[in-house]
């Protein structure tokens, strides 16, 4: 037995050394091709990765836990001066929105009545996942969320995402337990909007940085700050009339568009399954919480 | 047990640290800081470790887990497969080869090196990240990473020293 063991050890000590000498250039290399396959064949890196990430997910949310309490602590005892203005804010806000609150429904039964009364088609239903966020992982080349959703909650490819305030991004890599949420402040984002007031369409770009930039508006919009821009819908993936942000700045043909939602502080988010894009059955089978 | 097989044995055990703290390292680059003007900085950490290990710990880092780590950590992060761990396995190659001569270093001369080896880290991913998006990426947030990289070092590399004291003795006495 020990003289076996010894043969196998001679006869494979060239190959350890070879391996040893060479293990540098050997994963170095290894590492390069997989670069270029995975920017050659993104989509079937794509898949693998969200593989890896199905697989891992489990043990990355129970170790990240205690870390991401800590980040919530610290964000809550850094941010309790801000606290008190924001309570007014809120206490103001509430009794205003109450004001519109009695309008909306007034509006809303009116608004039937006409429907009804002219014979409107119906708008097509929309199906909501509230799921919550996995990590938000620290790479620079692509702005995104993991979340703890994937295909078996009936999560697909392209689905808008919203925060509580406004749209956040489109599920843009979807795994059997997690899907991957490309931010609308990415650089690749490209979201097609319009004006709320005036209808005018534009597309709605990322820079990689806290505000985006409106594109292809045309020169006679006459857009001021403070306009509210919304989906238009009109990709046929995202459901028209989605808050997304509001004008911060006009300069020129340069507008600048501040998110209405707070990405950064975002913990739980909903996914739109629209029906409209002929999905009808799409979150039917969702065990996380659903509601329409 | 041969006398081989006990010393990887005990090599294994006192690499154990080393793991769990490259792990947690790996999950502290994927959490969300979210705090204040910091919730979009990302220190390098994993360069930080990969650094520190290299040069007090080097029976640590092998090319094969360093391998292993960086493709851990573009599953995640969405970059290309592959690009983590050339920097990681570049960073660990070039310190392996001036070890000797970067051992008996004071503290402030590791700390420079280690903010020329993250500046050239974010060059690098600022350089491909533009070739990737077929045209110019802003630089602000790869400069915020360098710079946020260079504060949290010293922070860094205190804990590690703590988890795994360096095997040179020479690092304390300087």
């Amino acid at each position: 037995m020990r003289k076996n063991r010894s043969t196998a050890n001679t006869l494979s000590l060239p190959f350890r050394l070879i391996y040893t000498r060479y293990s540098l250039f050997l994963w170095s290399g290894l590492a390069a091709f997989l670069m270029i396959f995975s920017i050659a064949a993104s989509d079937k890196a794509n898949h693998v990765r969200m593989g890896i990430v199905d697989a891992a997910s489990p043990v990355i949310e129970i170790v990240s836990r205690p870390f991401v309490a800590t980040s919530k602590a610290v964000t809550d005892m850094t941010g309790i001066g801000e606290l008190r203005a924001e309570n007014l804010r809120l206490a103001e806000e509430n009794k205003r929105l109450q004001e519109w609150y009695q309008t909306a429904l007034k509006l809303e039964a009116e608004n039937k009545s006409l429907r009804d009364f002219l014979n409107v088609a119906a708008e097509p239903d929309r199906a909501y996942l509230t799921t919550r966020v996995l990590s938000d992982p620290g790479g620079r080349f692509v702005k995104s969320f993991l979340v703890a959703s994937g295909h078996r909650d009936g999560i697909e490819r392209g689905q808008a995402v919203l925060s509580d305030k406004g749209l956040i991004g489109r599920i843009a890599d979807v795994g059997e337990k997690t899907a991957r949420v490309l931010l609308i402040t990415d650089l690749n984002s490209r979201i097609p909007v319009m004006v709320e007031q005036t209808h005018h369409r534009a597309i709605l770009a990322g820079d990689n940085n806290e505000k985006l930039s409106l594109k292809h508006l045309p020169s006679d919009s006459g857009i001021e700050i403070g306009a509210r821009i919304v989906t238009s819908g009109h990709d046929g993936i995202l459901p028209p009339n989605i808050p997304v942000g509001i004008v911060s700045a006009v300069e020129g043909s340069k507008v600048e568009v501040l998110p209405l939602a707070n990405i950064d502080r975002t913990h739980f988010i909903q996914v739109i399954a629209y029906a409209g894009a002929g999905d009808d059955d799409l979150l039917s089978t969702s065990s996380v919480n659903l509601s329409e | 047990m041969n006398k081989k097989q006990s010393a990887l044995l005990k090599q294994t055990r006192d690499n154990l640290p080393c793991w769990g703290l490259l792990f947690i390292l790996m999950i502290l680059s994927l959490v969300p800081i979210n705090i204040g003007p910091l919730s979009d900085a990302r220190p390098m950490l994993l360069l930080m470790g990969v650094f520190y290990w290299s040069l007090f710990r080097p029976s640590f880092p092998n090319v094969f887990m360093l391998f292993l780590a960086g493709l851990f950590y573009d599953s995640f992060a969405a970059t290309p497969f592959g690009l983590t761990s050339l920097i990681l396995i570049g960073t660990h190659a070039l310190i392996s080869y001036q070890r000797k001569l970067l051992l008996y270093q004071p503290f402030w001369i590791l700390w420079g090196i280690y903010s020329i080896l993250a500046a050239i880290a974010s060059v690098l991913l600022w350089l491909i990240h533009m070739v990737l998006s077929l045209g110019y990426v802003p630089v602000s947030a790869y400069i915020m990473d360098i710079l946020i990289s260079v504060a949290f070092f010293p922070f860094i590399v205190s804990l590690l020293k703590i988890a795994n004291p360096p095997l040179a003795q020479h690092y304390n006495k300087k």
